[in-house]
């Protein structure tokens, strides 16, 4: 129970008490790693520097001075966050070998609070895609293709191809992470999102993915893609550890200049029981072609739920829906081209052989450390950025936000409290059915429902909801007002309790590690 | 409206990356299509928007040097390098011309 949807409240109590130390729990995540070490959800464990940590930590549970509730939590980072003396690589042939000189903030700070770091978690390469499929170091897969939910799996006749070819995917970017945290190898996982990339694989995966206000949390340290869009991203298996991560991570940073510099107070989330003071819209454009007549119908039951529990639930519109994905690609494609220069060979990173000029040196590295995507989307936006295209793409896609933004200001200012809508077009599909399309027209077909809240910076936060016909998670996602975090996780919280979503029973992780989950059923927590 | 090579090979030398093959040009005519959705939208009277946080103001801070002296840390990530110094090929040399360089435009 310790590493099976036990709240991490209850783990940090458990720590507290000694029932558990920092070192078995530290041991049992990392064992779990290598006994799914199939999904691929970790590019670099550090395992030295983990027990290490675990040591520390118990040093100070054994004093009685934890340095609060992240102390002794095992996590994991996401591989576009820099960690000093650990490999980040975003995935990339680019920065394979790249040790940081220095930790982003955000991992500063879980550090700072006791947490283990047990490594970096795998992505699409440089964060660009919807799927986690498209980094060097290979696909991410579902646990939940392992889970006895899973009605997709093929009739096992020993470890045979058929079993192996109908995984499906986490989603993306943050994928990694979604998977570490929805196997029980950390309690708590870092991701980033600026189009969806924590939300989509959270909800693929069956866990909280919470993306803040921009401006809340520090992207120091976090390898940017679009500087104004990116948050990093909270993934948790429930609402209430991710109110905690939040509280550890929020705040101005000197070193972030678009970090707000309001006060910043963590809080801790209450037991909403009476929701009729509550204005629910429900967007009708997020009823987006394609969407599956499944997560339709869960949409519509949630609206039900809300309704019936007395909350005031309208339809609202948000006109300028169909237009956030192109406006995101003229941007996120423009801001890449420029993000994307810094990479030359020369500071840090691949460096190529050819040393003719600086200029062939240049284009050769970049030729050998980019995939397909990452050049693709540089050679679109240095297109919408030349002087005879910069009016009528860059800056069209400039006014065009303004206006998805109004969108919400004014549904927001109509009185409307939280936006309720799904997070993605359906459950997960088989990897061999995603890559039958290219990177771009996926990317553009998921990001549909989630990408309008980077646009406009809204905090929004997708929740497990219930099992696919497929037998596969199903999140639905809540947007909430600028800053208005307390808010938004405490309606996610209520959700989260009414429709209890089912913990994942990993079959092949029984077969493999039988000690791991023995233990677990002695140690009681709850 | 197809883009001519002139500009595809503008592309190459602004961005320092390579179309690599067909499929490379035919994703950035794809990309152009796909944008050029955005004229559908009437944009008359609104302003860019260039961040969310547009109605605040940037944090400044004092400028007083906080930290730093790190040069052996920062020099341990690059492969060339000589005392202090990041060692660059050349300078001054402009990339190839595109019937001069390798690459996929060549032969368009």
């Amino acid at each position: 129970a310790a590493l099976q949807g036990a709240l991490r409240l209850q783990v940090s109590a458990a720590l507290k008490e000694g029932q558990v130390t920092p070192t078995e729990l530290c041991q049992r995540c990392l064992s779990l790693i290598k006994s799914t070490k199939f999904l691929n959800a970790y590019i670099t464990v550090a395992e030295e520097a983990a027990l290490k940590q675990a040591e520390e930590s118990e040093k100070r549970h054994r004093k009685g001075q934890p340095l609060g509730v992240l102390d002794g939590i095992p996590v994991a980072v996401k591989d576009n966050f820099n960690t000093a003396g650990i490999e980040t690589t975003c995935a990339s042939n680019m920065l394979k070998g790249y040790i940081s000189p220095y930790n982003a903030t955000v991992v500063q700070k879980l550090l700072d609070q006791g947490a283990l770091l047990l490594g970096k978690t795998n992505l699409d390469e440089f964060a660009m895609g919807s799927g986690s499929t498209d980094g060097v170091f290979g696909p991410v897969r579902n646990p939940w293709s392992y889970s006895r939910q899973y009605k997709g799996k093929s009739v096992p006749k020993s470890h045979s191809e058929d079993e192996e070819s109908n995984w499906v995917i986490t989603g993306g970017s943050s994928g990694g992470s979604a998977a570490a945290v929805s196997s029980f190898t950390c309690f708590a996982a870092l991701g980033s999102d600026t189009g969806g990339s924590t939300r989509n694989p959270a909800a693929h995966c069956g866990v909280v993915g919470l993306k803040p206000t921009y401006g809340l949390i520090s992207r120091h340290g976090l390898i940017p893609l679009v500087n104004s869009m990116d948050v990093p991203g909270i993934l948790t298996r429930c609402v209430d550890d991710a109110a905690i991560v939040l509280g550890s991570l929020a705040g101005h940073d000197p070193k972030d200049s678009t970090t707000i510099q309001d006060n910043f107070k963590p809080f801790e989330l209450p037991n909403l029981t009476d929701v009729s003071k509550l204005s629910i819209g429900i967007p009708k454009e997020y009823h987006a072609p394609g969407l599956s007549s499944e997560i339709l119908a869960l949409w519509s039951k949630a609206a039900d739920l809300f309704k019936n529990a007395g909350a005031k639930v309208i339809e609202v519109s948000l006109p300028h829906t169909c237009y956030s994905i192109v406006c995101y690609h003229v941007l996120c494609t423009a801001e890449v081209a420029s993000n994307m220069a810094r990479f030359d060979g020369l500071e840090y990173g691949h460096r190529s052989d050819m040393n003719r000029s600086t200029e062939s040196m240049y284009a050769a590295t970049r030729r050998e450390g980019f995939n397909d995507v990452v050049r693709g989307r540089i050679l679109s936006g240095n297109f919408f950025l030349l002087k005879q295209n910069y009016e009528n793409y860059f800056i069209k896609a400039q006014k065009v936000r303004r206006l998805i933004a109004n969108d919400f200001v004014k549904v927001f200012g109509s009185g409307v409290d939280i936006l309720l809508t799904p997070t993605t077009l359906s459950d997960a599909v088989p990897y061999m059915e995603f890559i039958k399309e290219d990177n771009r027209t996926r990317s553009a077909q998921d990001d549909i429902l989630t990408q309008a809240a980077n646009m406009a910076g809204l905090p929004a936060i997708t929740v497990p909801t219930a099992l696919s016909k497929r037998g596969l998670p199903v999140g639905l996602q809540f947007i909430g007002h600028s800053f208005q975090e307390k808010q938004l996780l405490t309606v996610a919280k209520w959700f989260e309790k009414q429709v209890k979503f089912p913990i994942i029973q990993l079959e092949e992780v029984m077969r493999h590690d039988h000690n791991v989950f023995q233990h677990q059923k002695s140690a009681s927590f709850s | 409206q197809k883009v001519t090579v002139e500009v595809l090979d503008h592309l190459e030398r602004l961005a320092l990356v390579d179309f690599r093959d067909a499929e490379g040009v035919e994703r950035l005519q794809k990309a152009i299509q796909f944008a050029d959705q955005l004229h559908e939208v009437n944009t008359d009277g609104i302003e860019p928007m260039d961040s969310v946080l547009e109605d605040r103001c940037l944090y400044l801070r004092e400028d007083d040097v906080t930290e730093g002296n790190c040069t052996k840390e920062l020099l341990k990530n690059a492969r060339e390098k000589v005392e202090e110094y990041f060692v660059a090929p050349p300078g001054n040399i402009p990339l190839p011309k595109l019937e001069e360089r390798e690459t996929f435009l060549r032969g368009s």
